[in-house]
């Protein structure tokens, strides 16, 4: 998988600005795909997905790095109508993704990713500022190939073979949501609140110096217990989030630099929808949102394959029922 | 010195997570809120400024209607689909019930009625919580939904779910 790619996957754990309340939105967060040592036909077999970083083929750990910029800039309706945010508002969240990939086997890999975020508001005259530690996120990837996939030119149908990543997530609950006892507003939210399982699969081909990659993801909300609100205590109900789906297309192309280090330039174009919430099984039909996303990315990688650095803008093109949102992501990955 | 970055961050996560136990481990039993939240309360006679400069009180209002129903609002995309639903839903089936949204957040009475008109609300009442009376006064946040029947007594305060919430106790009034 070429490490450069730029993937935009929606991601709603990352609960961003308190102005909306958004512990209840999902954000866009970047995919970094990351980069494999030369030595191994350069394999583009690493990178990130909206579940995690994915550990490129053959080595056994990587660390990554990332901070976001994520500016806010109105919102759509339910209906798809565009509406600006009231006079005045400046909504900011950042976050400093902090991601563990580690090789559990051959074909099998583990990854952690813990976000700090940071919420800058000024909504209508009401100032706040929060950090505090956003959703984490465990996930678990199988390398459905053996071999580097990654060629340079196309010699028959087995050159044509892509790589293909099945996985797992699963989000935590860890940022502070609407219903900890640690929350007096809505302008205190870090995370949703909520477990959630997600399939994941990447398909990628890389032919030097243009790659393609899908990647699919289905989530499921699980149900929880509340028991109180803003830290007000409630009358016991049962919530659960709707199931979501994305679906994300990239197409990076690759320069080699004279050094032996290369620089990727992808785009990538994203769709999330996330169906309505349920309250005790009871359908909320004013909820459920749908979000377009544009993504644009750079990375380098080192002659070694071991430091890549990246940076990448993500913009909404259109939604039903979230903001419309910005995401400037510089970041760093090392692996080992 | 060797150092087993491995470890390192392993040892890092886990002190993460462990200090985020309440949200790991939600519970659906009741708990005693310290907050001041009204319901099931007889509460004070109000007095109501709007977005257009007048002003009401809760027993003016509940003079010729049956119940209030208040909803606070931020004007953010979740505040806009509750308060859609609130209007073609949940109003035109109780004529005989005032609904009211809460602006606490604009900070004046011309900001109010600038917001309520960019957000396509004209044709409906806003009240203008300019020094956060309201909102300290039922502990209001964003979809705050309080219901106040013609004894002045808090039926119903909470964030708005699914609009049923608000129904079953209209109904029953």
């Amino acid at each position: 998988m070429n490490p450069t790619q730029q993937v935009d996957m929606p991601i709603p754990e990352v609960p961003a600005n308190h102005g909306y309340g958004i512990g209840l939105f999902f954000t866009l967060v970047l995919f970094i795909f990351g980069f494999s040592p030369a030595s191994n036909a350069a394999s583009c077999c690493g990178g990130g997905a909206s579940s995690g970083i994915i550990l490129p083929k053959f080595n056994d750990a990587m660390i990554d790095m990332g901070f976001s910029n994520e500016t806010y800039n109105g919102f759509w309706t339910n209906t798809g109508q565009y509406k600006d945010d009231p006079k005045g508002s400046n909504l900011l969240q950042r976050r400093l993704n902090v991601s563990y990939a580690y090789r559990l086997a051959d074909q099998w890999q583990l990854s952690v990713g813990m976000p700090l975020v940071d919420n800058q508001n000024t909504y209508s005259g009401e100032q706040s500022s929060v950090q505090g530690l956003g959703d984490m996120s465990l996930s678990l990837w199988y390398e459905a190939f053996e071999k580097v996939t990654c060629v340079y030119r196309i010699n028959g149908w087995e050159s044509l073979k892509p790589s293909i990543y099945l996985g797992t997530s699963l989000t935590l609950p860890t940022g502070i949501s609407p219903y900890s006892d640690r929350v007096d507003s809505s302008f205190d939210i870090t995370g949703l609140g909520f477990y959630r399982l997600d399939a994941n699969i990447i398909i990628e081909k890389t032919v030097y110096p243009y790659s393609l990659s899908w990647q699919g993801q289905y989530g499921y909300a699980f149900e929880r217990p509340v028991n109180q609100e803003y830290g007000q205590g409630v009358s016991p109900y049962n919530k659960q989030l709707g199931n979501r789906n994305a679906s994300t297309f990239s197409a990076a192309y690759t320069w080699f630099l004279p050094n032996l280090s290369m620089l990727t330039m992808t785009a990538s174009h994203s769709e999330l929808e996330e169906k309505s919430a349920r309250y005790d099984g009871i359908k909320d039909t004013s909820s459920g949102l749908e979000k377009t996303t544009l993504g644009l990315s750079f990375a380098y990688s080192n002659a070694i394959r071991d430091w890549i650095y990246k940076v990448a803008i993500n913009q909404a093109n259109e939604g039903n029922n979230i903001p419309k949102t910005q995401i400037i992501t510089m970041g760093v990955s090392h692996v080992y | 010195m060797f150092i087993n970055v491995k470890y390192i961050a392993l040892l890092i996560i886990v002190f993460f997570i462990t200090g985020c136990q309440e949200d790991l481990m939600p519970s659906n039993d009741p708990i005693e809120s310290t907050s001041v939240s009204r319901e099931g309360e007889v509460i004070d006679d109000l007095l109501f400024t709007f977005s257009d400069g007048s002003s009401s009180s809760i027993s003016e209002r509940l003079s010729t209607h049956d119940a209030v129903v208040l909803y606070f609002t931020m004007w953010c995309p979740i505040c806009d689909a509750h308060m859609t639903h609130i209007r073609s839903q949940i109003q035109p089936q109780y004529s005989n019930v005032d609904f009211i949204f809460v602006d606490y957040i604009s900070g004046s009475v011309v900001e109010t009625m600038n917001v309520q008109r960019s957000s396509g609300y004209t044709d409906f009442n806003v009240i203008a919580d300019t020094n956060n009376e309201l909102e300290a006064y039922f502990n209001g946040t964003m979809a705050s939904t309080i219901i106040i029947n013609k004894n002045f007594l808090v039926k119903l305060n909470g964030l708005f779910k699914t609009g049923n919430e608000i129904k079953s106790v209209l109904n029953k009034l």
